[in-house]
């Protein structure tokens, strides 16, 4: 589903360090995966490069049969949904329903079916109550649900979600992971919250000052996190 | 702290307003939008000096109120926002025009009396129907049928952004001051020598979101057009009262 190969990212192309250096990894169909890391370890910057909006100075990104590069950056994003750490920074539009309408119709899909769609999502999440509802009206849950249900209503085949608990309490969270639980697509998670990707994920990377450390099932996991002195 | 709050409230109200039912919000944003800007321009139209002849027009908004429940109280608030701007220049006029042209009793009543008053009555009118248009209309709906109207999409996304992210920045706006107002020994207000730091922070953060509301953007296939839904044709009714209002306002 996803491959990413030797991936290499600079700020500034002229000049080092790079913010990523030479992580390789897979993301296979249905998978869900964890990205953790210390803050400023390149987690979000490695989400970005995935769609082409942080540019890789070396190695290949490659969705499907469809290596990413600049002449195919509008069908690599219907491929890739990113849900951003703050939803405010996604939901632009005045209303919930405009906000989802909002990728469909950049994709020219009819306007009937941006509806069904919409309608469809909204109610996978249980969150068919705020299609009308202005956008700065709702709680951090509401929002964030909201924002998910942007990214969804384009299908993608592989979500990205950068730090989803954030804003969230617990009971949210637990909701969010519920959501993310019942969708067949493919996830990669940037978080923290361990407590949170521990059950939901199948496969943990570790990203350090930029590179991959380490790369391991579910059922591995504990063994790494003593190794980084982070054990129960 | 307590403006930051009250901007937020006020700013939350007209939208309040916008989602009600009645008559006046039934119509469409389309005819609505007619009616407001022929009747702007028939307000601004009259000689600076003809106060009798606006005298009518009071008619609109007095009517447009009943029928949309708007509450005056809300809508006085709105237009004493606009209004200093407006006073100073109508003000200038009585400076600049100080010929007499007739008396009432012992006053006389100079040229620049009767254009101070005009320019007041003549904002008051406009502002309030432009503040009723926008407490019955929602901006989804008002942006819509601008693009309809072949207003350049770029100025609708502008007005779109601008509008959904005024909240963003006020509560940004008031978390700082909140911050501020911890550490700052119980001083009122923000003093002149931290206003540059606390202003330019504000700056800062706003370019800061704009840059990830942007990559957002562009994550869901945005590429510089501005999408929307089209616009229903216009009802018979909406058509009838526009080209009604319009009649009367000419």
């Amino acid at each position: 589903m996803l491959s990413v190969q030797h991936l290499s990212v600079k700020y500034n192309p002229a000049k080092e360090p790079r913010a990523l250096r030479d992580v390789s990894f897979s993301i296979q169909d249905g998978e869900r995966v964890a990205l953790l890391g210390a803050n400023g370890a390149g987690k979000s910057t490695l989400l970005l490069s995935l769609v082409g909006i942080l540019p890789a100075a070396e190695g290949t990104v490659q969705v499907d049969e469809l290596q990413l590069d600049r002449t195919n950056l509008p069908q690599i994003r219907q491929k890739i949904g990113v849900v951003f750490q703050n939803p405010d920074d996604q939901l632009f539009m005045p209303t919930v329903f405009q906000d989802i309408a909002f990728g469909p119709r950049n994709y020219g899909v009819p306007e009937a079916e941006i509806t069904q769609r919409a309608d469809e999502i909204l109610d996978a999440l249980g969150i068919s109550a705020l299609k009308n509802r202005m956008v700065h009206k709702l709680s951090g849950g509401e929002k964030r649900l909201a924002a998910l249900a942007g990214v969804l209503v384009m299908r993608p085949s592989l979500l990205l979600l950068d730090e989803p608990t954030s804003f969230l309490d617990l009971n949210a969270a637990k909701r969010l992971a519920e959501c993310l639980r019942n969708l067949k697509q493919s996830c990669l998670i940037t978080t923290h919250d361990l407590l949170f990707v521990k059950d939901l994920c199948d496969r943990f990377l570790f990203l350090d000052r930029g590179e991959l450390r380490w790369n391991c099932q579910r059922q591995e996991l504990a063994g790494y996190l003593a190794d980084e002195g982070w054990e129960n | 702290m307590a403006d930051l709050s009250s901007a937020m409230r006020s700013f939350c109200s007209l939208e309040q307003l916008a989602e009600g039912d009645s008559a006046f919000h039934r119509l469409s944003p389309g005819a609505k939008l007619t009616i407001t800007v022929v009747y702007a321009v028939c307000v601004i139209s009259f000689p600076s000096r003809s106060l009798s002849a606006l005298v009518p027009f009071a008619a609109y908004p007095i009517l447009a109120m009943a029928l949309s429940g708007t509450p005056w109280k809300t809508l006085l608030q709105r237009i004493a926002v606009a209004a200093p701007f407006v006073v100073f220049t109508a003000l200038s006029n009585l400076l600049l025009d100080r010929r007499a042209l007739y008396f009432l009793g012992p006053i006389p009543v100079s040229g620049g009396l009767l254009s101070c008053l005009s320019i007041l009555i003549k904002a008051f009118l406009c502002v309030s129907a432009v503040l009723l248009l926008v407490s019955t209309t929602s901006m989804t709906a008002l942006t819509a049928q601008l693009i309809e109207l072949h207003v350049p999409k770029i100025f609708c996304l502008q007005l779109t952004l601008t509008y959904r992210y005024i909240s963003v920045l006020i509560q940004q706006a008031q978390q700082m001051y909140t911050a501020y107002q911890l550490r700052s020994c119980s001083r009122r207000g923000i003093q002149m020598r931290d206003m540059g730091c606390f202003l330019g922070q504000l700056l800062l953060r706003s370019y800061d979101q704009a840059s990830r509301i942007y990559c957002a953007m562009k994550c869901r296939g945005y590429d510089g057009t501005y999408h929307v839904r089209n616009q229903p044709p216009a009802a018979a009714k909406d058509i009838l009262t526009a080209g009604g209002a319009a009649a009367f306002f000419f």
